[in-house]
């Protein structure tokens, strides 16, 4: 029972993998982030779960922001 | 023959006037400055001209058409430009080719012309996010003609960048004239002297001068002579002994006079003998012509003192 | 006319998959898919375990595969909702602000072509993602529950393709009538929860696009379904399209 609950959650798992491991890519190659600082875009991504990385993704990573 | 024509335009926004109704026209071939300081109206006109704004009232033609048919025959740079940072350059090229009808090998073939025309030959495969301001306004330049455009309008193409860039696009943007007209705006007066054929100074919203740039220089052309001293002792001496005789002195610094070239022609050997009598060393001297900014100055106070 | 249309459609559609936005669609589509019926199957035990720290005893009836479409159905419609507007905010309004709307304004582009190929990269996105969430949805579905009928979910899925896409088309066309994403967001989430508010009313609630959702019931269970949101739906997308048309037309770059 146990081993098939893990077995069931485990593409789950690898969804949120694959999301930390773009946004990692992505945040280490840029210099300024929109927003708020690198570091804390970073702590966003790695903790929040699925809402971390969107927000990073969608929002954090703008090329020319209008800030 | 006249390849843009601009008759009487005018645009307000919240009742304020940004241009007084504009008239004048540019002939084909010619590099066009149009000159003034900051907010007279320049990027209002150009963007007009690029259909990108309405005017409130009057017309223009590019190329003998009116209005939504201008579109092909303009190239337009923005003063500041947005690119799409994802595309590469060379994509956002085959892009503006493509918007515009042109066929798959004629964009490949003029994609090749451009990148080398405009030195960008090495960046034409990196993103556009990553180039750099100067890289930005030659790839700027290169969609702006992509298309052979009759008109390439370029609003402050040089003004944002580094000296060193600076040079280079003025260089390019006077290669440009074989094959474009081109209108470009600059608040920056040395820019359009060194590469304009003809300038309009705008101040206000309102057209105070247009003339052949060459001609310019020379009708405002009011000849120095500025003579520079070892000393400032020697040259407030100097400024003693010409009043002295009514020549009139300007001081620029405390080492350096201006005098009229009438003045030191008629009174030569009077000067000569002064500056020798007195032991007045001169460190140097030189004729020296007005330049734009002079003109640029003289214009836009006579406006403000009327 | 034809060939712009293309052009602008191939470009929208890189732009969505090197922004990642297609990416991330995907990504939440498939999580939706695999969490629905998990979470539907596993919810008496979890409570179970509530209970016992609690001491109170919860009777349910068996858990069925409705358990897990009405999870997949609540999903879409509530958290994929706000991501849907989220992702289709900036489409207009955030080329307005970083210039790169001006480099299609001056070249011979039609508004309508511009909007269009945007509604033409969402549809591409919205079908994607729901194609993921179906399949990983009916393969978990198959497995933890005795039966699925997966033709009618197959069925019911056109209907929550419409309703995002209403909800995307509402939030372009706002985009391409305002200055700022955040705008045009923060509208359409307005709009989102007037229609959700008139959907939960009788009457003239009953034609609400938010109603799709539990169309998609209907669906799978073999009522017949009404066509009053279907309709309302298309209604909403043909008239904010042409307002933003109306307002678009009259937009100048200022500063």
């Amino acid at each position: 029972m146990n081993k098939e609950i893990v077995l069931l959650v485990a593409p789950l798992v690898v969804l949120e993998l694959i999301l930390k491991l773009i946004c990692l890519r992505d945040w280490s190659q840029r210099e300024r982030m929109n927003g708020l600082s690198r570091t804390a875009w970073l702590l966003i991504f790695l903790f929040v779960n699925l809402f971390g990385p969107i927000a990073y993704l969608v929002y954090g990573r703008k090329y020319h922001g209008n800030d | 023959m006249a390849m843009i024509e601009i008759v009487n335009i005018a645009k307000r926004y919240h009742a304020v006037d940004a241009l007084k109704g504009i008239s004048f026209s540019v002939q084909q071939g010619t590099v066009f400055g149009f000159l003034g300081p900051n907010g007279a109206g320049k990027t209002t006109l150009i963007r007009i001209l690029a259909n990108l704004i309405a005017p409130t009232f009057g017309t223009f033609r590019i190329h003998g058409v009116t209005r939504e048919s201008t579109k092909k025959h303009v190239g337009y740079l923005a003063q500041q430009p947005g690119f799409y940072p994802w595309m590469t350059g060379r994509e956002l090229l085959r892009f503006s080719g493509k918007l515009y009808g042109m066929g798959a090998g004629d964009i490949e073939q003029r994609i090749k012309e451009l990148l080398s025309l405009c030195g960008i030959e090495q960046a034409a495969d990196r993103r556009i996010g990553g180039y750099s301001g100067g890289m930005l306004q030659r790839l700027g330049i290169a969609q702006a003609i992509m298309h052979r455009p009759k008109v390439t309008l370029l609003d402050e193409p040089a003004s944002a960048l580094d000296p060193v860039g600076r040079k280079d696009v003025l260089t390019l943007i006077s290669r440009l004239r074989e094959e474009t007209t081109v209108f470009m705006s600059s608040h920056i007066l040395e820019d359009i002297q060194r590469v304009c054929d003809e300038v309009a100074i705008i101040a206000d919203g309102s057209i105070v001068l247009h003339e052949d740039m060459d001609k310019l220089l020379k009708s405002h052309a009011k000849p120095l002579v500025r003579l520079e001293f070892e000393h400032s002792s020697s040259a407030s001496k100097f400024q003693v002994h010409m009043e002295a005789i009514s020549i009139r002195v300007s001081k620029e610094s405390e080492v350096q006079m201006v005098i009229a070239e009438t003045d030191f022609h008629s009174q030569y050997s009077q000067i000569m003998g002064i500056l020798v009598d007195y032991n007045l060393l001169l460190k140097s001297i030189n004729k020296e012509n007005a330049t734009l900014e002079d003109i640029f100055m003289h214009h836009i106070k006579e406006r403000n003192h009327a | 006319m034809h060939s712009i249309l293309l052009t602008l459609a191939r470009k929208e559609l890189t732009e969505g998959f090197r922004s990642y936005k297609f990416l991330i669609w995907a990504i939440i589509c498939g999580f939706f898919g695999i969490l629905s019926p998990l979470s539907a199957y596993y919810m008496p035990e979890v409570l179970a375990i509530i209970g016992a720290s609690q001491n109170i005893m919860f009777t349910l009836a068996e858990v069925t595969y409705r358990d897990a479409v009405a999870q997949y159905v609540k999903n879409f419609t509530q958290i994929g909702s706000i991501i849907m507007i989220f992702l289709a905010m900036g489409s207009v309004a955030g080329e307005k602000s970083d210039g790169s709307l001006q480099f299609l304004l001056v070249r011979p582009v039609k508004l309508r072509a511009i909007l269009l190929s945007k509604i033409f990269a969402l549809v591409f996105m919205i079908i994607l993602g729901l194609s993921i969430a179906t399949i990983l949805t009916g393969i978990y579905s198959l497995y933890l529950f005795s039966g699925f009928p997966l033709v009618p979910f197959i069925r019911a899925n056109m209907l929550l393709m419409l309703y995002l896409l209403v909800l995307g088309v509402v939030t372009i066309s706002l985009s391409a009538m305002v200055q700022k994403p955040i705008v045009a967001g923060l509208g359409s989430l307005g709009l989102w929860l007037v229609f959700s508010a008139l959907g939960a009313l009788g009457g003239i609630g009953s034609y609400s696009f938010t109603k799709l959702g539990s169309e998609m019931i209907h669906l799978i269970e073999g009522f017949s379904i009404s066509w009053k949101p279907i309709v309302s739906s298309m209604i909403i997308m043909m008239g904010s399209v042409g307002c933003s048309l109306f307002v678009f037309k009259r937009w100048e770059p200022s500063n």
